[in-house]
């Protein structure tokens, strides 16, 4: 019995890691319903771990590590997996998942570890001063409204009055969040909102579509994720609407969307808070020390698209966080806890982007003890489907504070109260 | 069919009503922080040990509550009635007053699970996700596969469905190291067979199995 229990004890002081590296846990999902978002996200975010790791030897020295853990997209699977994998150092959390994000936020608070739900999770959290260890930046859903909206301002030539606008949406708290700003835009700009639920996991949408076809709306917004894309592209294209007044959110707007309906998603629209394609020198360093020696992650066949870009971004910002934690904490292997006064701290000019050679890939911001959520601006994309590529049809802009602002303030003021919670930076 | 028919007008009325969802932008309900001798038992900053400890004083209270309940006049009713409802109505059992209060009584343990399930584990639930069909059907196959009729067999079927999943996850990807997705797939296709399995070899369940087994082993090594 001693002779096991000590065979035991050696056994778990050999697994325990010896060598000190920074471990970016990757709630990622590659199977149900939504693995055809999952899927480019995870592998683009490892990738650029794995690139840093080859190049430059980790960050600032230390080798970087990722932990994987599939969600399915189930929040209960989420949080498990958080529960999983927080023992081991996790610097930040980035679940993909707003229905997970919601369940992360209290623990990440509690746990002091921080999280960034870039361009999706609970909009409000943009407020610093209430959500202490939850970032959204550079963009938000709420932004992401606004900026479908002044698009369609753009189109109209700055009057919307009458319009009519459907929002088709994932009926979870992904596809809720938006409707908020939506009606305060409708009110401001005096265009008529339908809103049409889809529930999981959005393969039945004959009846949406039809109530579509029925009201004629100007335009149709989506707020969709995994097969629920697909599936409205093709019903859209079966009622015949007119592809260009169909504009999607960024999480609607990827090459799996679009690839399945063929030459009918032709001149469908999506707004996009980084740039696309693979047109980066960044990319030519992957392919040499990822891509050519064969590490790259998954299928290795999501390079360059829109949401591998995303995740290769948002590994991109995680690492430049780290490094902004190392400058302020002066030590190489740092905690959770540096890791968000690094993400507090953190500023990308041009400058910065172009040393990584992602040039003009995403916003120049600063991020602020009040201010998490970045500067909430976009461009719309457009989709090419005989060269099968998406390409920007304007410049990034930005979105509707005067709108948003109050939204968030209420919203996370109301959060505050909540939970009982004093204001920080102050 | 009642039930089945709530589960979609639940989920519809909680997506609907915004009074049920405390009027929350996402349609996110959270659980507010509550002490029990003050220890937190629900919330962000509650230990682990907290909150096995108030699941294991409900789930004993009610394990008891529906042993005894079993063993008395009404589980007997109960039992007379799945058996055969006309025999057990000419021996004088009433159908009506029987059935009513198997689907309350049932309701009451089930809601005990349900409200543990939101504010003790999860904390924060969607209702189209969290008391979606894909549960009610788990919480259906953790009966079917313990054993119908049977307390101990309610317990060994949700280990069974909750544990598995887990334990293949930890050898497959953990210990052999493993790409997630994969794990995930096969994971699926295991519960899926081991389902099946069962089914087919034991209809009567994990607690059919567990009986066979004592009794088995009560005799062992000489069965004759």
């Amino acid at each position: 019995m001693k002779r096991l229990a000590t065979v035991t004890v050696a056994a778990v002081m050999a697994a325990a890691p010896v060598m000190a590296d920074l471990v970016f846990p990757s709630l990622s999902y590659r199977t149900g319903a939504y693995a055809a978002g999952g899927i480019p996200f995870a592998d683009g975010y490892a990738d650029y771990m794995t690139l840093l790791n080859e190049r430059d030897g980790g960050i600032g020295g230390v080798m970087t590590r990722i932990l994987e853990c599939e969600t399915g997209y189930n929040t209960e699977k989420g949080v498990e997996c958080y529960e999983a994998t927080k023992g081991e150092g996790s610097l930040v959390y980035q679940p993909l998942s707003t229905g997970i994000t919601y369940q992360l936020i209290p623990k990440v608070t509690a746990d002091n570890i921080p999280m960034h739900t870039m361009g999706y999770g609970r909009t409000s959290a943009a407020n610093g001063k209430v959500f202490s260890n939850v970032f959204n930046y550079p963009a938000n859903y709420w932004n992401g409204a606004s900026l479908v909206v002044n698009h369609l301002l753009d189109l109209n030539g700055g009057d919307i009055k009458g319009k009519k606008v459907s929002l088709v949406y994932h009926n979870s708290g992904y596809g809720k969040e938006p409707i908020r700003t939506f009606e305060e835009l409708a009110k401001k700009h005096g265009f008529e909102l339908t809103l049409l639920a889809i529930d999981h996991p959005g393969q039945e949408q004959k009846s949406q579509w039809l109530q579509i076809r029925r009201e004629r709306p100007d335009y149709v917004t989506m707020w969709g994720w995994g097969v629920m894309n697909q599936v409205a592209i093709q019903e859209a294209i079966n009622i015949k609407f007119p592809m260009e007044n169909f504009i999607g959110v960024w999480w609607s707007g990827s090459e799996n969307a679009v690839l399945p309906a063929g030459d009918g998603a032709h001149g469908y629209k999506a707004i996009t808070f980084h740039n696309v394609g693979s047109d980066f020198p960044v990319f030519g360093e992957l392919a040499k020390y990822v891509v050519d020696a064969g590490k790259a992650a998954g299928a290795g066949d999501q390079i360059g698209t829109a949401i591998y870009n995303r995740g290769f971004y948002a590994a991109m910002l995680a690492a430049e966080a780290v490094k902004t934690a190392q400058k302020i904490h002066g030590v190489a292997d740092i905690t959770p806890a540096m890791m968000r006064d690094g993400m507090e701290a953190l500023e990308i000019t041009e400058a910065v982007m172009t040393d990584l050679g992602m040039p003009n890939f995403g916003p120049s911001f600063k991020v602020t003890c009040e201010n998490h959520g970045g500067p909430g601006t976009g461009a719309v994309a457009q989709w090419d489907a005989t060269n099968k590529k998406w390409s920007l049809i304007s410049d990034f802009a930005g979105s509707d504070m005067s709108v948003i602002q109050p939204l968030i303030d209420a919203d996370s003021a109301a959060y505050a109260a909540e939970n009982g919670m004093e204001a920080r930076c102050n | 069919m009642a039930t089945l028919a709530a589960q979609f007008f639940l989920v519809w009325l909680f997506n609907r009503v915004a009074w049920f969802y405390n009027y929350s932008a996402s349609g996110q309900i959270n659980a507010p922080d509550r002490t029990v001798f003050g220890h937190l038992v629900t919330g962000p900053n509650t230990d682990a040990w907290a909150k096995y400890m108030i699941c294991l004083v409900f789930l004993t209270f009610a394990g008891i509550v529906a042993r005894n309940l079993t063993r008395g006049s009404l589980g007997r009713k109960w039992s007379a009635i799945r058996d055969m409802d006309i025999a057990a109505e000419i021996i004088g059992v009433n159908p009506l007053s029987a059935k009513l209060s198997a689907f309350a009584i049932s309701g009451f343990f089930i809601g005990i699970s349900g409200a543990l399930f939101f504010s003790v584990y999860l904390g924060a639930v969607e209702v189209g996700e969290a008391f979606g069909i894909q549960k009610s059907f788990l919480v259906l196959f953790m009966i079917i596969i313990g054993g119908l009729g049977s307390v101990f067999g309610s317990f060994a079927g949700a280990a069974f469905m909750v544990l598995l999943p887990v334990l293949l996850k930890n050898v497959l990807v953990g210990g052999l190291g493993w790409d997630t997705a994969l794990a995930a797939h096969l994971e699926f296709v295991i519960v899926g067979a081991l389902i099946i399995i069962f089914l087919i070899a034991e209809p009567h369940g994990l607690a059919q199995l567990w009986r066979v087994a004592k009794e088995k082993l009560r005799l062992w090594p000489f069965p004759h």
